[in-house]
């Protein structure tokens, strides 16, 4: 037709698994898809796989990330394993400063791996979550040397663990709990007293 | 605090195993302190489901007010307006401090750490029991044996029955019951020592079941114990433990008294001591 658009019936297009692939943002492809059932955004955003998610219970799969926000997230989380191992050097040798400000460094990985957390499985956002609860008004100079390892290897093995599940969590709650941090720390408060 | 002679186990009731998840630090600091003094902790099956029922029932809750208002600032306003001032001070998780430990957020960013944080704790809570030095499993309740299982991320979960009566013969409570019969008697004695005007309502109802349970134990399980009568039953099951620990004086100094046992109440307020009632002393402080 004049107008670009087909007149035939509507057709219903299957789904396709776009892995972000790009839709270029022209008028003539905007009315050709009015008459396709596909999932397009006309500002050219990247295609999604609109199809309900099945999930699994207890460990989600995870979006899958474009080459370069995975390289970031990679990055950030090499990054926190070197700046827990750095707090834990920092531990052993006293040095409550420099415990300290590679602790702050680890937050601020931690914030940065917080915005990344689309492009990971729920638990791993869990994770991070629970950690940034943890830390988040920590005082560190006070931090022991068994504090700092066992902080190191949650972050070594369950942070950049390739796939974060339920069982990465309870590990993880587990070994806070273990060195008296509490990982329930943002949702614990004083009780009223009865009436 | 007060030294005490150091005994060889002390079982902790459910409110202390809630306190120990979800209270603020001091109070936390407080009950360690206690425990420390101990060989071994003790809990059992139907502190558990108490557990589980009480605290993972109020995560759940809280959950699925997030869900529906989609804010943490409209949810801690909705408990605190709407609901009850009664259940508001029942409710075990506090969401005053989340926005605290997460410092300068705005209202989506605590919705969703809100979110998450109920999720995870709802799905490893009950972890804690096998921290406990030993879990004491007469009373056969199967209602415990049930873990938390995620139906849908965030939305529905199911905790497995809480009623004793649905379960038929998998619930070990009757063979518990028969096996208690002289503990029993010697509460439901205690029981009816106690003007009706100072008893409370969970006693009236502990008073009426033992009556039924002595009169007929096989149709006891009919009457959802862990559920209706869950102080009674802790009580039987640690009966064997000569200190009970708790933050709820009120039912346990006359079942403590009626089993012989140490009373030691963990007040509210974690600047305060805990009170301790011996066991060999005829008089104790009224809770």
């Amino acid at each position: 037709m004049e107008d670009g658009t087909s007149s035939g019936p509507r057709m219903d297009v299957q789904i396709r698994s776009a892995g972000g692939a790009f839709a270029k943002n022209a008028t003539i492809q905007d009315a050709r898809n009015a008459n396709y059932d596909i999932a397009y955004a006309a500002t050219g955003a990247p295609l999604t796989n609109t199809s309900k998610l099945m999930r699994r219970a207890q460990q989600t799969q995870p979006p899958i990330a474009g080459p370069a926000k995975a390289d970031a997230t990679r990055r950030v989380l090499a990054d926190a394993e070197k700046e827990a191992a750095l707090m834990l050097a920092s531990a052993q040798s006293k040095d409550v400063i420099a415990l300290a400000n590679h602790a702050f460094a680890l937050l601020d990985d931690l914030e940065t791996l917080w915005k990344l957390r689309p492009d990971r499985e729920e638990e791993w956002a869990d994770l991070v979550n629970l950690l940034q609860g943890t830390l988040g008004d920590q005082n560190f100079e006070v931090l022991t040397v068994d504090q700092c390892q066992v902080l190191h290897r949650i972050i070594s093995k369950h942070l950049c663990a390739g796939t974060v599940g339920i069982d990465n969590i309870r590990d993880t709650v587990r070994l806070l709990s273990s060195i008296g941090l509490h990982p329930w720390k943002p949702i614990s408060g004083p009780q009223a007293d009865e009436l | 605090m007060n030294s005490e002679r150091k005994g060889t186990a002390v079982f902790l009731d459910a409110s202390i195993q809630i306190a120990r998840a979800i209270r603020e630090e001091a109070q936390r600091d407080r009950i360690a302190e206690r425990i420390r003094l101990y060989d071994i902790s003790v809990t059992s099956l139907v502190v558990k489901q108490e557990f589980k029922r009480r605290l993972l029932g109020d995560a759940q809750y809280l959950l699925n007010l997030l869900n529906r208002k989609n804010s943490y600032e409209a949810v801690r306003a909705h408990v605190t307006n709407v609901l009850p001032k009664q259940q508001n001070r029942k409710r075990t998780i506090c969401l005053n401090l989340l926005a605290q430990a997460y410092h300068g957020r705005d209202d989506a960013d605590l919705t969703e750490r809100a979110r998450r944080m109920l999720r995870a704790f709802m799905l490893t809570a009950l972890d804690a029991f096998d921290k406990v030095g030993h879990l004491i499993k007469d009373s056969g309740c199967a209602c415990a044996s049930y873990p938390v299982t995620e139906v849908k991320p965030y939305k529905r979960y199911q905790f497995g029955p809480n009623k004793c009566s649905v379960l038929g013969g998998v619930c070990g409570v009757v063979a518990f019951l028969k096996d208690q019969e002289a503990n029993l008697s010697a509460i439901l004695q205690k029981l009816q020592g106690i003007p009706d005007q100072e008893k409370s309502p969970e006693l009236r109802k502990a008073e009426d079941f033992i009556r039924k349970a002595l009169d007929d134990p096989e149709q006891a399980q009919a009457e959802d114990p862990c559920l209706t009568v869950g102080d009674l039953m802790i009580a039987l099951e640690s009966v064997k433990i000569p200190h009970f620990y708790t933050m709820n004086g009120k039912e346990s100094q006359h079942l403590c008294k009626a089993l012989g046992q140490t009373l030691i109440v963990r007040r509210n307020n974690p600047e305060h001591d805990d009170v301790v009632c011996q066991s060999a002393d005829a008089n104790w402080p009224r809770f």
